[in-house]
Order: C-alpha cells, then sequence, then structure tokens
C-alpha cells in the first residue's frame, strides 16, 4: 500500500475557504455539509492604555483540514459495521455507503471532526481524498483550487518531506491517529493542545 | 446543551432498555426468594411486559438513530473491535433470552426452576448489557467519555430506574405484598440505594474530571456548566425516585401504591433521560469533533 | 441487449474519432449510430463538455471558470490549476466564490422574465408581474423619448454598477449614446477619493503602484489599510502575489489597519493597530521624526519635487508658511508640531512606537510603501490618500527598484479594447455618488458646491436611470434609508429600468425589469493581471434559458424601438464585437493569439519580461526627459492647482482641506464621536461576498455568517458575547447582524464587512435584519472628489 497524504502550508494559508467550495462543489454538497474546513484559531489581547493608545498580543491563522486519512483512524475503529475503512492501495479512508448504519460514532469519535452522518443520504459522508481524481493522476480538487498554494497531496513519504506531521492546535496531538496531514506551521501557530489556542469562528466549521 | 437535544433518541435508548432490562434484578431476586402463588404470577408475567415494552421501545428509538436502520445486521461485523457492536450484542443477547423467558412464562408452562434461572439470566445479561452501553462511550479520542464513571452510571440508573420499574410491575400485579416482605425489602432499598449512588456518583465523578478538561473549541468547565441544571434536576428525579419507592415498600397505603409507584417510575425515567442528555452534553474531543 | 451508459461511455472514452462525436451533442442519431437498434435514447446519459469562461465581477481577478456542462447544465466548476508548486506560475484559479457559481446560477431568484412593477405598489415593494419582452420595450423606449424630449439627454443617466465585466459587457452606455446621450459621472465607488487626489501629485498617467512582487527587492514594506488577499482573492491576483511575496522578500513587513485582517495571519508580529481614519497624523508623525532626524531625502526632494520646504514652493505661495515642513513643524497654517505626542491619542499608537517606526522608515532602504483603498474611503480621504504618498516621497523611496509610491499596488496586465461606447454630446458630469441627489435636487447642483462638471449647474433632476447588473441604488450606496425615500417619490425619477440575473434590493426600485445573463452565460472576454498578466476567454455552456436576453440584445431591442437600432449595433451580434474588438487588442499586441486560438485555450498568460512593474522608474531615471504630468513636472508635495481649486470651491465648515496633505479630523471620527454614538465603525471586504454579489448565495452565506467585530473590551462593556445578535445604530439607521468578540479589532472601532443584503420593511419599522453598513452611513460626499465616504462613522452597539 502506497499511503496518501494532504500537506497543508501555514503559512500560506489567509483562510478564505476556497478549498472548501471547491470541494462542496465537487461532491455536490449543499448548506449543512463541507467535508474540509478552516479553523480560525486566535488568541492574545489588544487593548488600549489611558492615553488611547494601543498594545496588542493578538495572534490568529488559519488551518486547513478535511479527512486526514489516519494510519490509525478513530472513525474505522469505532465503526461497528466495517462500512468506515481504510482503503487498501491509497490507505484513503472512505465510507462504503451499502453498509453504513449512520449511527454516528465515526462522526463522535473523529476528532479532525470528519465524517458526518447525512441522514437524507443514510450514511456517513466525509472527504474521500477525491479518490476519483487520484486514481485518474489528478490531485483533490481542494488542493488544486487554492489560490495561495496552500495545499498539496502525495504519498505520505513525499508530503512528510514538505513539512511535519500535524500536531499543531487547533489539531488534537498526532498521537491519537497518526493523521496523514503534514504541516508547515505559521509563525502564530501554537502546539497541539496549548490551553490558549482557542477556535475563533465556530459557526464556519459547524 | 442544544447539540445534545440533537442525540434524543440515543438519550432515550440509553435510558429506557436499560431501566426495562435492570426491572429483572427486582424479578429474579423476588422469584428466588418469595413464594407466589399461581394467580399472583400471572398477573405479574402480564404486567413484565410494562419492562419488556420499555426495553422494545429503547430499540425503536435507537433504531430510530440510524440513519440507514435498514443496515442494522452489518453491526455484528464489528464485534470486538467496535464498542457499538459490543453493546448492540450484549443489548440483542439480553432481549432474546428476556423474550424468551417473557413469552415462556406468559405460556403459563414454565417451572419455578425454569423462571427463577431464565429470570436472573435476563437480570444477569441486563446488567451486562448496561454496562456495555455505557462501555460504548469510552472511546479513547474523547476524554470526558473515556472513563468508567461511564458503565458505571448505566448500571446505577438500571438499577434504580429498573427498581421503580419493578415495583410498579408489581403494584400493577396487584403483587405489591410480596415486597415488603423482609428480605425483598431489603433488597429492594438495597438496589435504590446503590443505583443511585453509582448512577449519581458516576456522572458526578466523570462532571467533575470533564470540567477540568478543554479542546481549541469548547472548555469542559462550559460544557458541565451548561448542564448543570439538567443535572441537578435529574438528580432530583432520581432521589424522588428512591423516596417514593422506599415509601412504597415501607408500608404505604394500599390506595396511594399505584399512584406512587407511577410518580417514581415516571420520575426515573424523567430523571435518568435528562442525566442522559447531560451525558452527551459533556462530550469533549481530543480534537474538534462537535456533537 | 447492451445497455448501461458505463459501456456507452467507456466505449467513447477509449475511441477517439467517436469520442469527438459525442462531444458535438447527445442525440437520438448518434446513440443509434453507436449502438444499433435497441438502445433506447434514455439510456444514454448525455456526453459531457468543457466550456471555459471567466468571472466577471468587481474584482481584477476575473479568474478562469471552466464549466462542466451536461444536458444544458453546469454540472461542476473547476478552474485553471496546473499541478505546479512554483509560486511564479501564472495560474488565475478561481477563489470560493468563483467555486460557487453553481449555486448563483441556479439561485431561485433568478430574473427569468421581463416584469413589471405591480400598478399600485411602490417602488422598493418588490412586487412585479411578468409581460412580454415587446411590453417591456414598448414601456422603456416610450419613457426614454418622453424624458429625453421634456428634459433632454442630461435627465438620462446610467447608474454606477460593477457586476459585469467583460470586453463587450457595458452596452448601455453605447445603447444611450447611439439614442442621445446622458448625464455620466466621474469616479467610482472603489477609490473616489485617491482616484481624485492623484493627478494633483504625480499627474494624471500615474494611477497605482508597482506590482507586489517588486516588494520582492525591499527591506521595509509598510501596507496601509489594505489586505490584499482578501480584496482580490484569485489565483492570480494579489491574494497569491501577496502570499508570495511575503514568502520570497527579506523585507519587514507592517500592516497597518484598525483590523487584524486576513493577510495578517499566521504573521502577526506585522500588525500596528490605528484608529480609523488618522493614517495622515501617524504620517504627518514620522514625517516630524524623519525631519527633525535628518532622515528626509533633500536631494530628491529638491529635484524630483515641489512643496516640501520654501525653496521648491511655486512662487505664490512663497513667504507664507506653507510649505510641508512648515505644516509638520508647527509653523505651518495650524501652528502644530506633529510630534509623536501629538499623534499618539488620535492613533491610538504610542509615541515610543511612531518613533521606532520612523526610525526604521528613515534607515532602511529600500522601502515599499503600498495603501489599499480603505484609509481613503473616507471623509478625509483625498488628504489621508496623499498623505500616505509621503512616507515614499519623503524618504525618496520612489522610482527604484524595491520601491513603490504609496499608492495601490500596480499589476502588468493584458490590456483589451472594449466595446466602443460611442460619443456623447453631453458635457456636464456629475460625481458617481451624486446620483440619488441628481435625483432629488439635481437642477440646484453646482460646480463650486457639488462637483459638477463641465457647466455650472446641472439643468434638470435626473428623470430616467438604467441600473444594470449592480446593487448601487440602496445596497452598496450609502443612507439607503434617504435612498429609499427619495427613490420611492414617482414625482422625482420617472423611469427606473432595472436588468439583473436576481432579484437585489436595488433591482426593487425598478419600473421594468429585464431578465439578464451571467457573463459566463455568453461569449466573453477579458484582460487582467497581477504580478502576471492574463486574458480569459470563452463561450456559453448553453443557450439563454427562459426569456434571458444578454444586454447586448435587449438594448438593441431598445435601441430598435427607439429608431437608432443600426446606431447601436452597426449591423453586428455581441460575438462579432467580441471578435473586432479582439482584432483592434492584437493589432496593439501582436503576441496575443489569435480569436480562435483564445476561445480554444480558454486561459492566457504572460510573465513580465522586466519580472516586475516599478512604477515611476522612468521619471526616478530622468526627471527632465521623463516628466510627471503634473504642471511642475514633478511629484507635488504642494498643488497650485489644488491651491486655486479650493480658493475658487465652496467646503463645509468641518471639512478640512489643504492644498499640502494634511491630516483632516474626520466628522464622524475618532474625534468626533460622542456619548451617544462612542464607536467608530469601519466596513471591509468580506471573503464570502465581492460587495454584495453572491450576497444571497446560501452556501456562501452560512460559511461566511455576517458579523460585527468588536474588541472584547467595548464588548464586555455592553454585556455581548461572540454569536450574540447585536443592534448596531447611529442617525442614519439600525441594523442587525452576529457579534464576534475578537482581539483582531482595535478597541473604540466595530468593523463590519461590507455587502450584506439589507433586508427591512421600508414601510414598517426599516430596522435592517440583514447586517448591510449602508443602513448607517452617511449621503453626505467627500469635499473633493465627492466620493463616498462609507467607512466614516460612528455608532453605538447592542446586545438585540
Amino acid at each position: 500500500m502506497t499511503q496518501q497524504a494532504f500537506y497543508f502550508d501555514g503559512t500560506r494559508c489567509t483562510g478564505c475557504k476556497t478549498c472548501v467550495f471547491a470541494c462542496k462543489d465537487k461532491n455536490d454538497l449543499d448548506v449543512g455539509v463541507a467535508y474540509r474546513k478552516v479553523y480560525e484559531v486566535t488568541g492574545g489581547e489588544t487593548s488600549k492604555d489611558d492615553n488611547g493608545c494601543a498594545t496588542t498580543s493578538c495572534y490568529s491563522y488559519y488551518t486547513s483540514v478535511a479527512c486526514n486519512h489516519c494510519d490509525d483512524p478513530a472513525c474505522a475503529k469505532v465503526c461497528p459495521t466495517g462500512a468506515m475503512h481504510k482503503d487498501g492501495d491509497t490507505g484513503l479512508v472512505t465510507v462504503d455507503a451499502d453498509k453504513c448504519i449512520g449511527c454516528g460514532y465515526c462522526h463522535m469519535a473523529c476528532p479532525y471532526n470528519a465524517p458526518k452522518v447525512d441522514r437524507e443520504k443514510g450514511h456517513s459522508v466525509k472527504c474521500d481524498g477525491c479518490a476519483d481524481l487520484v486514481a485518474k493522476g489528478e490531485k483533490p480538487s481542494c488542493v488544486m483550487a487554492c489560490p495561495a498554494r496552500a495545499l498539496d497531496f502525495g504519498t505520505a513519504d513525499d508530503m512528510a518531506k514538505l513539512g511535519e506531521q500535524a500536531d499543531s492546535a487547533p489539531l488534537p496531538e498526532k498521537s491519537y491517529t497518526k493523521p496523514n496531514l503534514y504541516i508547515k506551521p505559521s509563525r502564530d501557530a501554537k502546539p497541539a493542545g496549548d490551553a490558549s489556542a482557542k477556535v475563533a469562528n465556530p459557526l464556519e466549521v459547524k | 446543551m442544544a447539540t445534545a437535544m440533537a442525540e434524543l433518541p440515543l438519550a432515550l435508548f440509553s435510558t429506557l432498555a436499560p431501566m426495562g432490562a435492570g426491572a429483572f434484578v427486582i424479578l429474579a431476586v423476588l422469584f428466588s426468594t418469595a413464594k407466589i402463588d399461581g394467580d399472583a404470577l400471572k398477573r405479574i408475567d402480564k404486567m413484565t411486559a410494562i419492562p419488556v415494552a420499555l426495553v422494545i421501545v429503547g430499540f425503536i428509538a435507537a433504531f430510530f438513530h440510524l440513519a440507514s436502520p435498514l443496515n442494522a445486521f452489518g453491526v455484528f461485523a464489528g464485534i470486538g473491535a467496535s464498542p457499538l457492536s459490543n453493546e448492540l450484542v450484549a443489548g440483542c443477547v439480553f432481549a432474546v433470552v428476556m423474550l424468551v423467558y417473557w413469552i415462556w412464562a406468559m405460556t403459563g408452562t414454565m417451572s419455578a426452576g425454569a423462571r427463577k434461572g431464565l429470570a436472573w439470566a435476563t437480570a444477569v445479561l441486563g446488567v451486562v448489557f448496561a454496562w456495555f452501553t455505557g462501555m460504548a462511550y469510552m472511546i479513547d479520542t474523547i476524554p470526558s467519555w473515556n472513563t468508567l464513571a461511564g458503565p458505571i452510571q448505566m448500571v446505577g440508573f438500571a438499577l434504580v430506574g429498573g427498581a421503580a420499574v419493578a415495583i410498579l410491575t408489581l403494584t400493577l400485579a396487584k403483587s405489591a405484598d410480596a415486597l415488603k416482605a423482609g428480605t425483598m425489602k431489603t433488597t429492594v432499598l438495597v438496589v435504590l440505594v446503590a443505583g443511585i449512588v453509582l448512577g449519581l456518583g458516576g456522572l458526578a465523578a466523570q462532571a467533575a474530571a470533564t470540567s477540568g478538561m478543554g479542546n481549541a473549541l469548547v472548555s469542559g468547565a462550559d460544557l458541565v456548566g451548561g448542564a448543570l441544571m439538567i443535572i441537578i434536576c435529574g438528580a432530583i428525579c432520581l432521589v424522588g425516585t428512591g423516596v417514593c419507592d422506599a415509601f412504597a415498600v415501607r408500608g404505604a397505603q394500599e390506595g396511594a401504591l399505584v399512584g406512587i409507584s407511577c410518580g417514581a417510575a415516571v420520575l426515573a425515567i424523567v430523571g435518568i433521560l435528562l442525566l442522559r442528555l447531560a451525558f452527551y452534553a459533556m462530550q469533549l474531543s481530543v480534537g474538534l469533533s462537535i456533537m | 441487449m447492451i445497455d448501461t451508459n458505463v459501456s456507452r461511455r467507456t466505449f467513447l472514452k477509449t475511441s477517439g474519432a467517436l469520442g469527438a462525436l459525442a462531444v458535438a451533442g447527445t442525440d437520438a442519431v448518434t446513440a443509434d449510430s453507436l449502438f444499433g437498434a435497441g438502445v433506447t435514447v434514455a439510456d444514454a446519459e448525455p456526453e459531457e463538455k468543457i466550456v471555459w469562461n471567466h468571472c466577471a465581477i468587481n474584482c481584477p481577478g476575473r479568474c478562469a471558470i471552466k464549466m462542466h456542462v451536461k444536458d444544458d447544465e453546469i454540472t461542476r466548476v473547476e478552474t485553471y490549476s496546473l499541478d505546479s508548486k512554483d509560486m511564479n506560475d501564472i495560474q488565475p484559479r478561481a477563489c470560493l466564490r468563483g467555486r460557487a457559481y453553481r449555486a448563483w446560477v441556479n439561485h431561485p431568484d433568478r430574473i427569468n422574465y421581463p416584469m413589471k412593477r405591480v400598478e399600485g405598489t411602490k417602488r422598493g415593494e418588490g412586487k412585479y408581474e411578468r409581460i412580454s419582452w415587446e411590453e417591456a420595450v414598448d414601456t422603456i423606449a416610450k419613457n426614454h423619448k418622453e424624458v429625453m424630449e421634456k428634459y433632454g439627454p442630461e435627465a438620462i443617466y446610467m447608474n454606477y454598477c460593477t457586476g459585469n465585466y467583460g470586453v463587450t459587457a457595458r452596452p448601455w452606455f453605447r445603447f444611450l449614446n447611439s439614442t442621445g446621450g446622458y448625464l455620466p459621472f466621474y469616479g467610482n465607488y472603489s477609490l473616489a477619493q485617491l482616484m481624485w487626489i492623484t493627478p494633483y501629485i504625480y499627474g494624471s498617467k500615474v494611477g497605482a503602484g508597482s506590482s507586489l512582487n517588486a516588494a520582492n527587492d525591499a527591506k521595509l514594506i509598510l501596507m496601509f489599510g489594505t489586505s490584499p488577499v482578501e480584496t482580490r482573492q484569485g489565483g492570480a491576483v494579489s491574494h497569491h502575489d501577496y502570499v508570495a511575496m511575503r514568502e520570497q522578500t527579506q523585507g519587514k513587513i507592517y500592516v497597518i489597519d484598525p483590523r487584524f485582517n486576513d493577510s495578517l495571519s499566521g504573521h502577526s508580529d506585522e500588525w500596528i493597530p490605528i484608529n480609523p481614519g488618522t493614517d495622515a497624523a501617524l504620517v504627518s508623525a514620522i514625517a516630524h521624526e524623519l525631519i527633525k532626524n535628518d532622515q528626509v531625502d533633500l536631494d530628491f526632494l529638491h529635484t524630483y519635487c515641489v512643496g516640501y520646504d520654501e525653496e521648491t514652493l511655486p512662487e505664490s505661495a512663497r513667504g507664507q508658511n506653507k510649505s510641508y515642513h512648515d505644516y509638520i513643524m508647527g509653523t505651518g497654517y495650524d501652528l502644530v508640531e506633529k510630534t509623536p505626542e501629538w499623534a499618539a491619542p488620535i492613533t491610538g499608537i504610542s509615541a515610543d512606537k511612531i518613533r521606532s517606526l520612523a526610525q526604521e522608515i528613515g534607515t532602511t532602504k529600500p522601502m515599499f510603501v503600498d495603501q489599499g483603498w480603505g484609509p481613503q474611503r473616507r471623509s478625509n480621504g483625498e488628504m489621508t490618500g496623499w498623505a500616505i504618498c509621503m512616507l515614499p516621497i519623503l524618504t525618496g523611496n520612489i522610482g527604484l527598484p524595491g520601491t513603490s509610491n504609496g499608492l495601490r499596488e500596480g499589476s502588468y496586465s493584458v490590456n483589451l479594447t472594449s466595446l466602443p461606447d460611442g460619443k456623447n454630446p453631453v458635457k456636464a458630469k456629475i460625481s458617481v455618488f451624486s446620483m440619488v441627489d441628481a435625483i432629488d435636487r439635481g437642477s440646484q447642483m453646482t460646480e463650486k458646491a457639488d462637483g459638477v462638471t463641465g457647466v455650472d449647474q446641472l439643468p434638470h433632476d435626473i428623470k430616467f436611470v438604467i441600473n444594470y447588473a449592480g446593487n448601487c441604488i440602496t445596497n452598496q450606496n450609502s443612507d439607503i434609508n434617504w435612498v429609499h425615500d427619495v427613490m420611492s417619490d414617482e414625482s422625482k425619477c420617472q423611469f427606473v429600468l432595472g436588468s439583473d440575473i436576481l432579484m437585489t434590493d436595488s433591482l426593487k426600485y425598478s419600473d421594468i425589469i429585464l431578465p439578464d445573463l451571467f457573463r459566463l452565460e455568453q461569449p466573453s472576454m477579458i484582460g487582467t493581471g497581477g504580478d502576471g498578466a492574463y486574458m480569459l476567454a470563452g463561450s456559453e455552456p448553453y443557450a439563454p434559458k427562459f426569456e434571458r436576453k444578454s444586454a447586448y440584445d435587449a438594448a438593441a431591442l431598445i435601441a430598435k424601438a427607439l429608431g437608432k437600432e443600426q446606431e447601436f449595433t452597426e449591423g453586428k451580434s455581441q460575438e462579432d464585437w467580441l471578435k473586432s474588438c479582439y482584432e483592434q487588442s492584437r493589432a496593439k499586441d501582436p503576441q496575443l493569439p489569435t480569436y480562435e486560438e483564445a476561445m480554444e485555450m480558454g486561459v492566457y498568460t504572460r510573465q513580465n519580461p522586466k519580472g516586475a512593474v516599478v512604477v515611476m522608474d522612468k521619471f526616478r531615471e530622468d526627471p527632465v526627459a521623463n516628466p510627471l504630468d503634473t504642471p511642475s513636472g514633478k511629484i507635488e508635495i504642494y498643488s497650485e492647482d489644488l491651491a486655486n481649486y479650493i480658493a475658487t470651491h465652496e467646503f463645509k465648515e468641518d471639512d478640512k482641506v489643504a492644498p499640502i496633505p494634511i491630516y483632516a479630523p474626520e466628522w464622524y471620527g475618532v474625534e468626533t464621536k460622542d456619548e451617544k454614538y462612542p464607536l467608530q465603525l469601519s466596513g471591509f471586504h468580506y471573503r464570502g461576498r465581492l460587495h454584495s454579489s453572491w450576497g444571497d448565495v446560501d452556501i456562501l452565506k452560512e460559511l461566511n455568517p455576517q458579523e460585527a467585530w468588536i474588541n472584547p473590551a467595548d464588548a464586555e462593556k455592553r454585556g455581548i458575547a461572540s454569536g450574540d445578535k447585536v443592534r448596531v445604530e447611529n442617525e442614519f439607521g439600525k441594523t442587525e447582524l452576529l457579534a464576534k468578540v475578537t482581539p483582531r479589532v482595535i478597541p473604540g472601532t466595530v468593523a463590519m464587512a461590507q455587502g450584506a443584503w439589507h433586508d427591512a420593511d421600508m414601510s414598517g419599522d426599516r430596522v435592517d435584519k440583514g447586517g448591510c453598513i449602508n443602513t448607517l452611513t452617511t449621503h453626505r460626499p467627500s469635499p473633493f472628489a465627492k466620493g463616498n465616504p462609507q467607512h466614516t462613522n460612528i455608532c453605538e452597539v447592542k446586545k438585540a
């Protein structure tokens, strides 16, 4: 198996969500479902002194995350039917719609907020790494969309040459699921688990 | 808290089914310790429809939670690996034994020994099922759930809720007197108290641990704070169940008994349901999962 | 029997010649001839075709839109992307909005038929009934004729609209000229103030700065009130170019902005928070430090500029302490020394910080100074825009590698010739921001007081308005509540023709509505650029649906009804014009591919052979041989022309004006906010819309919620938490939206993305539920340009 992986350049991402909408177009996703999400982490303070002068320790950065097709996927681990599974050739984690009962356990368990039950479709839905495009030798829709070229996709070995395995906030520590997401963190990025790093755009990542 | 409401079918399932299961603990003790005449047994068997119905309604609620219930048989594929499969298998084994017991009992052909044996099997499997229901939420990416406090509270709820259901069943079967005998009275009180202690203690321990946790989206203290009102209401209901039922087995007037035991059962359902919703509201991922 | 679609499609894929047949379209004949009898047509899934076209909204990105089309429906939207990591490739990748075109094109509220306002309803109510094209055209022609006969062409107006760009996208100006003329406007809503003042500084031939990649050679980069990654989001304009520059430059970057904008994300050490509208005060204090520390480039100032100090002032200004140096050092007209201590409470930047910034500016070369169009879209925008240019001027950082001129970044572009407008007999012009005024009291508007040009006074009020592909009657105009009162009064404007793709708030003021096509539903071309140049060309994915028509075809029909069809069309279709315009473009730029090649390619790109655009490099090289288009041929720090203008025009008392770039306190600014409205309110460009375009597309709205940014210090006082619904209000109106409590905005200022769709009961309480900032903006124009000061507001915020 050649494990496939995403790469995310935090120094380039500006939080525009073009990746999200390219994905939504490719996968025909309406309101309520997005396979990729862009998290804003903001912290610090901007305040004024008695003279009306401002000082700031504010920091803010974005992280674009879809499914990380983990080596040790929390979703597949809890799936009662085996519908959520890793592909033998690519290591991409996908849902077998014919098997899925839509119990939502994958959604609960995944610390990357990747799978979600689509009740209309009757099963879990999530990023499949654009497996159809990848099979044709292309890259996923989100990767080819990024105006700032902050995303890439390829073998885990190649992506590992570009960045570190994802271990920065707001993502969980990499040890939980061994994500196939490699990141070049921005200067502002805080380590995974940093208590001060809060998601500042909860409405945009539901 | 609003997000926990989305899990209402799951909360109903994990409230009703274990309650129904827990009732068999009292019934098993009853059949092992008391002498009950044939007519009374018939009445009890008839009224055992109540716990059986609770279990069935619970399972139906779980079914409604699924987006594709028609694929449900596939869950057995995950036995051993998926905690949800384990729970459902435990639930199915329990439900089958329960149904065998009840249907056989209803035919009137069941021997006392078989009754005792099957009632105990149902009771034990019921408690195991409750335990596994709690275990199903022990997911290592959700530290606020990944604690034995979960299965412990489930067993607690099954015991206290089950006792309330059993008392109602026996009251409606006009056999409440059997509960007032010494051993039974003690047993019922012990089960009630143990249930309340395990249930509330488990939840309290979990809430205390959760309030010290946090991720990038939410702080555990906020989650617990948001659920605090329903935890308090649920706890009051649960204690109310215990008080009512203690009163019921310790000499309530015959006329008031139906009302009291009904009230206790309703309090149990409401209380456990609230506490289950509180449980779901305290879902805190190591990362970004939001219910 | 062979029946699956898969087998047919697979077969086509593997058979080149036959595959070509499928591209021509699916029909029974094709299917039958391939598979023989017995194959039902219903079984044969239509083949997908790829159609290139371009985005056409008000962003120079105009990115590539690659449509997958099946059965006359767009099934997927891609863009132009190469699988390449090289940041220097030119890839006009469409932004999130471009990728949401399907939801917009197929919006349930699209206009499909001509409509007229239901009799008995007022403008603004939005009640329309379907009519025939004949009736629509007759009604429009009748009103045009009446207005033309009764008042003349000065009463006919085409409103400012920005929803449709392309070589042939603006046929209405041509239509109006073909049918007798119209009252034109000058300026725009993007940069009216800066556009007005720039010719006084650098002459009429300099309109922008260096391209962003010129900053690769800079050691210090100052970005004033700009977020290049937000305002132009495509993959070959400033979004990409800024990210690439930030990665490649050795220069230290500072972004001076009230908001920690998205261009700062991940780079927090670059943010200098500033109170809105006070950039000129900051510049003045920096100038003070540069002068004090002998860090100004006197050679440059004396060789290339006039008005810095007494020795280069024009004769008329000498001996009166009118120089910039006098103004800064406290010997000028206000006798106030512009020390850092003076500027600190105004700007919100401490004196120490100003000093250290001045020290860096005074000692670091080359320096690249760039301003966005936010600082100038204000009541003091002309002065502010000019003042920011003073930093490169004072330090001589102009015309050299690694420098710009303080204006917004420029570009290297493909320039295409557009459909010719024709000749307009009307001499008068009004400021673009004056339309509603000119409807309300046009005949009283003068050259001296109202910025009318070409005549001393307008002869008439405006009586006939065309509003095409724009939302600038209400939504994007200032003071919506006032606009509503004027526009809904039918005794004022006789007739409003609206044409658009969706029912917008502005379109509700139309008497007749014509159903338009998206640009990408018709043949089109456009040229543009950022660091690199590109051109986009494309065709229609399907024939017009319902009774929609292109603006060109609609205008031709009306021209015909007015007996001017030949004048308008010259016998050509839109596509004929596209071709002939393109041939003219090729004559000027022979490197361009042929029309057919361009259409086939979809996207044509061209690298800048010089690497970067360095603005005013020729002037720097030889100011005598290559003078600027100013009266002195030099950069004017004191403008004699402007002094004359000021002397001969009327200004309001609180309009602070001068022939040098001063700090002018604002009418609704940090120094004039009061107890009732203690917060400043500034707009910004939102990523999920372009102005109001896409503003009603649900999938974009969901993930780009309309929010008021408010600092925790201001929010706590008001009991406001993130996610709360709040009401923002001032003397002009009330609007409701969600609160985003964030340290990303300076205390004392609320920031609201402009362009959200106005949603108020205009016959009821008029409280806008859409979070549209123009419920709160004033229609008072800026002093010189008579432009839109839409970021100059004060307000109060309450929990709703």
